[in-house]
């Protein structure tokens, strides 16, 4: 039993109401978007700054919800909610998980197409 | 001083005193932070006045539920979920109710375990169910193996919904993928729901799927409208773009705030769709801005698109001075009704349609 950390559903939706190599496009810009919005993240963590944290955090959430990433879009939601209550702490603590739920859904954005 | 804490003694023993009082007070109030690991004591100056202390020691709480403001909000991976609730007592039943529909699920209750048993039988799909233990007719872990005779574990996972605790529910109990205890707190509530969803994360199986039949792809044609997209992210302008595309629309892009204003004053626009959240100029900024620059009809119509599902938010663009909204992800088909509202500006005589 694998679990998907993108829903294909999602992917099969956009692929429908375009087609694949715009969301071969759409996946390609994501994935070089996605991690600069996480060193972003670390960044601000490491500097403390509450607003950059979250700005990166909310670009992160919504890029995550357009390709059906939906347990990242929620982990980067509910940062982006420390991040603006200011209490970074609980966010340094939950960062990890996001960056583990980033490398599964990388890992099955690249691949997808594949088959 | 310390006699103060002793039974039955008052520092003025005489009966006429101002003020009565058994003496047993003070002695109690010590007595139950010894009990929670801690002392009291008191300092006290005749005609100054006193300051009682004490002290216990607690473990650290989870994190209160205001610092968890996400828990207000409709939640990505719990959305459209079907949820069975079944608890014979409707206060209960309520408050399940209302959580899972401000997280976006779709419940459906009943105080009765055999009509529960009956939506399960006649085939109707549900992701998730919380199931009260103590019910008259027929006992939370009675109804679940009712239920496993035509659902499997993995597709329907349940949630024995308890005052007891898993050493003293019976051995069935192992079929339940959590224990939720009473009184409900939303965030037990919410942990147990993602903790289930993040473990057979996305086989959403049971979501209504949103169909394409109704998008109307010819929009453009029939109501064209000069559009700018002010969006910072790559990914959303791309997908923007490309919707807007899919209804004949074509537009130019800002990647900011700034941007924006800069296009408005180069040429007009019907419609700016403005993203709320963009560094060097925000969405809102940006609209008060345009909305001083051009008070009169050839302002643009001004369409927030934002991801913070809010209420709040809502409130803020339309005081920002925008006209309406569309939240992230964007779907096509609330893309279209929004700009079906918008109206091509003939004022400037530019368009050309």
């Amino acid at each position: 039993m694998s679990t998907a950390a993108v829903d294909p559903q999602k992917l099969r939706e956009l692929t429908e109401m375009t087609d694949s190599e715009f969301v071969q496009e759409l996946i390609s810009a994501y994935l070089e978007d996605a991690p600069e919005q996480i060193l972003e993240m670390r960044q601000a963590l490491e500097t403390e700054e509450q607003q950059r944290f979250a700005r990166a955090a909310h670009s992160l959430k919504s890029t995550s919800a357009n390709l059906g990433a939906s347990m990242l879009q929620q982990y980067a939601k509910e940062l982006e909610a420390y991040g603006r209550a200011g209490d970074l702490a609980a966010a340094a603590e939950q960062f990890p998980r996001l960056e583990e739920e980033y490398a599964r859904v990388e890992a099955q954005l690249g691949a997808w197409g594949d088959d | 001083m310390d006699r103060l804490f002793r039974s039955f003694t008052q520092v003025d023993a005489s009966t006429a005193r101002k003020y009565g009082g058994t003496g047993l007070g003070l002695a109690i109030s010590r007595r139950l932070t010894e009990l929670m690991g801690g002392e009291m004591w008191a300092e006290s100056e005749p005609g100054e006045g006193s300051t009682f202390h004490f002290t216990i020691s607690v473990q650290e709480a989870e994190l209160p539920e205001i610092a968890r403001p996400h828990l207000q909000e409709e939640q990505p991976a719990l959305r459209d979920r079907r949820l069975l609730l079944v608890d014979d007592n409707e206060t209960n039943l309520r408050i399940l109710d209302l959580h899972a529909k401000s997280w976006g699920m779709i419940p459906r209750q009943t105080t009765s375990p055999r009509q529960a048993l009956e939506w399960v039988r006649s085939g109707e799909r549900f992701d998730v169910g919380i199931l009260d233990m103590s019910m008259p007719e027929m006992d939370g872990v009675a109804l679940a193996v009712g239920i496993r005779e035509h659902v499997s574990r993995n597709d329907l996972p349940l949630i024995l919904f308890t005052s007891l605790g898993r050493r003293e529910i019976s051995a069935q109990a192992d079929d339940f993928a959590a224990l939720l205890s009473k009184p409900i707190k939303p965030s037990q509530l919410y942990d147990a729901l993602i903790g289930i969803f993040v473990h057979q994360a996305v086989t959403v199986p049971h979501r209504i799927i949103q169909g394409q039949e109704g998008v109307d792809t010819e929009l453009g044609l029939r109501h064209p409208l000069r559009i700018l997209v002010a969006e910072d992210n790559v990914v959303n302008q791309k997908l923007a773009l490309r919707m807007l595309n899919k209804i004949s629309y074509r537009a130019d892009v800002a990647a900011n705030g700034l941007e924006a204003i800069q296009s408005l004053q180069r040429q007009p626009y019907d419609v700016v769709l403005m993203d709320v959240q963009m560094p060097e100029m925000d969405g809102l900024e940006a609209s008060r801005q345009i909305n001083q620059i051009w008070p009169g009809p050839e302002r643009p119509r001004i369409i927030a698109m934002t991801a913070n599902a809010m209420p709040d938010d809502r409130e803020e663009c339309l005081a920002a001075g925008m006209d309406d909204y569309i939240s992230k992800p964007i779907r096509i088909d609330a893309l279209a009704d929004a700009l079906r509202n918008a109206q091509p500006k003939t004022t400037h005589g530019g368009g050309g349609e």
